[in-house]
């Protein structure tokens, strides 16, 4: 590596720095934003199904009569523990404990 | 100890990362700089654009004559539903995010924007989408016929009965443009929220920012909306569900809602980053400060919020109970007002001033006066009883052409040649430039004006074949069709003729009188050695105080003193 680029990825190192003060706030920022963008989804998709679940008296496709609640219970469960386990690895990843990160990925 | 010469980090600290081109290969790298990433949107988007108007062109073709001759029938519909879609989510979106991209950094004394591998992210997002969408003419069946807003039952009838059809693919397209358009949201709202420079406070902010602002909030809470309708849409048409299907108790007009709540304001996210174009060319080229600076900028929020609360008048029509079009047609309106506080303080501040009628001026000025034409025949549509006499026929398509093209397209013109000496460092043959302002201002004319007696007379929009009574009009607005397929011509050959050998004018050639102007042209990979301290508002034009209190890049000496404080004072 030549001294001109060496000089030169520290110039830059130290922008970057200057820069990357106040970038944990940004992503904070950004996400709450992102958040509130995203609820307007799940808001559109509630207002959907309430409009067709109120104003449909016969709104079961053929052949079901019932709406099913057991596997989508269990499906509901394991989609939310998921997160709990993944949460828990990150954090031992983050500890630098690969063998508890291991158990729990 | 041996001195070693600072003079290699210069031409390092051009680059993003030290090895990474510097030249015009670093257009086609997945750049992370604000800069590049803007003049790759705006380069992208515009070859959309050509495909766009091709479409375009071969509709006028078909309408010369009142028979269906040139092209099939299916085909038309296929041809006006890709030019809706090409052109908006294909070119108007992503131009105007790319001139944001370009200019908000640099406006408000960044370095960059809040999340650059976002923002690239976000970029390569639009020509997967492109591609996808523009696939559909491969597969059988041909691309979707429904219209640009794919109104079921209409575009769920899916004649080949094949999974992948048309429509399924234009739903995927436009839902990866959707998040490509979300993610840049967040950029945007995140870099112009937490990024300002020392001493920017919110007035001393350019119009063009707080435009951008505005716009962008309208993407945060109407965008999801359409998502969530083309989700619907899409399960209805693969999964069987029947949200919105009739025949299985489902509610079409829900989808109408749905649609048009994100793609009203939708146009307000076009419109407003013009808006911003206009007030920031206008003081430039006749030397005043802009009027009501503070109104102006206030009422791009202000249409942010109205503009959550009109969609049901593209409804008028569609069953909708009388409240709901009383309601809708007031708040319609309402738009009016903050749209012509914005217009009478563009015509306070031209008045009296010294105007240069270069080619942004001119386009700035066409684009305005389309616009108020624009937004009069936007009042008729908004009155209940005009709107359910013309639904559906030519004058609602004259009237959102002269918004769509009329001033948004001709705003963007204004942009691209206002800040091309900035982005390029070399100055537009202006002889090229006003031709090709000439070109543009005749053919809209010509072609979006004949479709308002064409829609009085009755004439439906979106057939191939009509009544020869309408035939004169048509044949009229044909040729100001090929006028404006023809216009893009200069304005190619100038633009890449004048990167290439353009005269050199260094880095404030308009003595514009904003932060932008206060680096150099194209401006370094961080835009500012150190960041610019703000100490007054923009468009100081005819008052004698500096922009910032410091130098932001010490070894540039050609600038305005009025810009920088003076070291001998």
């Amino acid at each position: 590596m030549t001294a001109e680029r060496a000089i030169s990825q520290d110039t830059e190192a130290a922008v970057r720095q200057h820069q990357e003060h106040d970038e944990a706030g940004n992503s904070k920022f950004g996400f709450i934003v992102f958040l509130l963008s995203e609820s307007v989804i799940f808001l559109s998709f509630f207002v959907g199904y309430t409009i067709f679940k109120t104003t449909t008296t016969d709104w079961y496709p053929e052949g079901v009569t019932g709406l099913e609640t057991r596997e989508p219970l269990i499906n509901t469960i394991v989609l939310i523990s998921s997160s709990f386990v993944i949460y828990v690895a990150e954090r031992y990843l983050h500890d630098k404990s690969f063998g508890a990160f291991g158990s729990f990925c | 100890m041996t001195n070693i010469s600072l003079e290699p980090i210069e031409i390092v600290r051009g680059q993003p990362y030290p090895g990474a081109p510097d030249n015009w290969k670093r257009f086609f790298t997945f750049s992370t700089d604000h800069k590049v990433i803007g003049i790759q949107y705006i380069v992208t988007s515009f070859i959309f654009f050509l495909v766009g108007g091709l479409f375009a062109m071969i509709m006028r073709g078909e309408l010369i004559t009142p028979e269906a001759d040139l092209v099939d029938r299916t085909v038309y519909n296929a041809l006006f539903t890709m030019h809706g879609s090409v052109m908006l989510f294909f070119w108007t979106f992503p131009v105007l995010v790319g001139l944001g991209n370009y200019l908000v950094p640099l406006m408000i004394g960044a370095r960059d924007m809040a999340f650059p591998r976002l923002n690239a992210v976000s970029f390569w997002m639009i020509p997967i989408a492109g591609i996808l969408m523009m696939s559909s003419f491969l597969i059988p069946g041909g691309p979707s016929q429904s219209g640009w807003w794919a109104y079921p039952p209409v575009s769920l009838q899916n004649p080949t009965n094949n999974l992948i059809n048309g429509q399924v693919l234009w739903i995927l397209s436009v839902a990866i443009s959707g998040v490509s358009s979300i993610m840049g949201a967040v950029n945007f709202v995140t870099t112009i929220f937490k990024m300002r420079a020392p001493g920017m406070t919110w007035f001393r902010t350019p119009a063009f920012v707080w435009s951008v602002l505005a716009a962008q909030l309208i993407q945060l809470y109407g965008l999801p909306s359409l998502t969530g309708g083309a989700i619907m849409l899409l399960l209805d048409l693969t999964a069987g569900t029947s949200f919105f299907t009739p025949e299985r108790g489902g509610n079409p007009i829900v989808y109408q809602h749905f649609f048009w709540f994100y793609s009203h304001p939708a146009v307000y996210v076009m419109v407003l980053p013009v808006f911003g174009i206009f007030s920031e060319v206008l003081p430039v080229h006749a030397r005043k400060p802009l009027f009501g600076y503070r109104v102006i900028a206030v009422s791009s929020v202000i249409i942010t919020v109205i503009s959550s609360a009109v969609w049901v008048h593209h409804m008028f029509a569609s069953a909708t109970p009388p409240w709901m079009r009383m309601f809708f047609m007031v708040t319609t309106m309402l738009v009016a007002v903050p749209s012509g506080i914005k217009v009478f303080g563009w015509v306070a501040t031209i008045w009296g001033g010294k105007m240069r009628f270069t080619t942004p001026m001119l386009f700035a000025l066409g684009g305005i006066s389309n616009w108020v034409f624009a937004g009069i025949t936007g009042i008729f549509l908004g009155s209940v009883p005009i709107d359910l006499h013309v639904h559906n026929t030519y004058f609602v398509v004259g009237h959102f052409h002269y918004v769509l093209y009329g001033a948004i397209v001709m705003g963007i013109y204004a942009g691209i040649y206002h800040w091309f000496p900035k982005m390029t460092g070399r100055m537009y043959y202006e002889g090229l430039g006003k031709l090709h302002f000439v070109l543009t201002y005749v053919g809209t004319a010509l072609i979006f004006l004949p479709m308002h007696p064409l829609g009085l007379m009755g004439m439906p929009r979106r057939v191939a074949s009509y009544d020869p009574e309408f035939a004169f009009w048509n044949v009229v607005a044909s040729i100001g069709g090929f006028l404006l397929g023809l216009s893009t011509l200069p304005f190619i050959l100038n633009m890449v003729s004048a990167w290439v050998r353009g005269e050199k004018v260094g880095n404030n050639p308009w003595r514009a009188y904003g932060l932008e102007w206060l680096t150099s042209s194209p401006p370094s990979v961080e835009n500012y050695e150190e960041l610019p301290l703000v100490i007054s508002g923009p468009y100081g034009y005819g008052r004698s105080e500096p922009l910032v209190s410091n130098v932001p890049n010490p070894d540039l000496t050609e600038f305005p003193e009025s810009l920088t404080p003076q070291k001998a004072s």
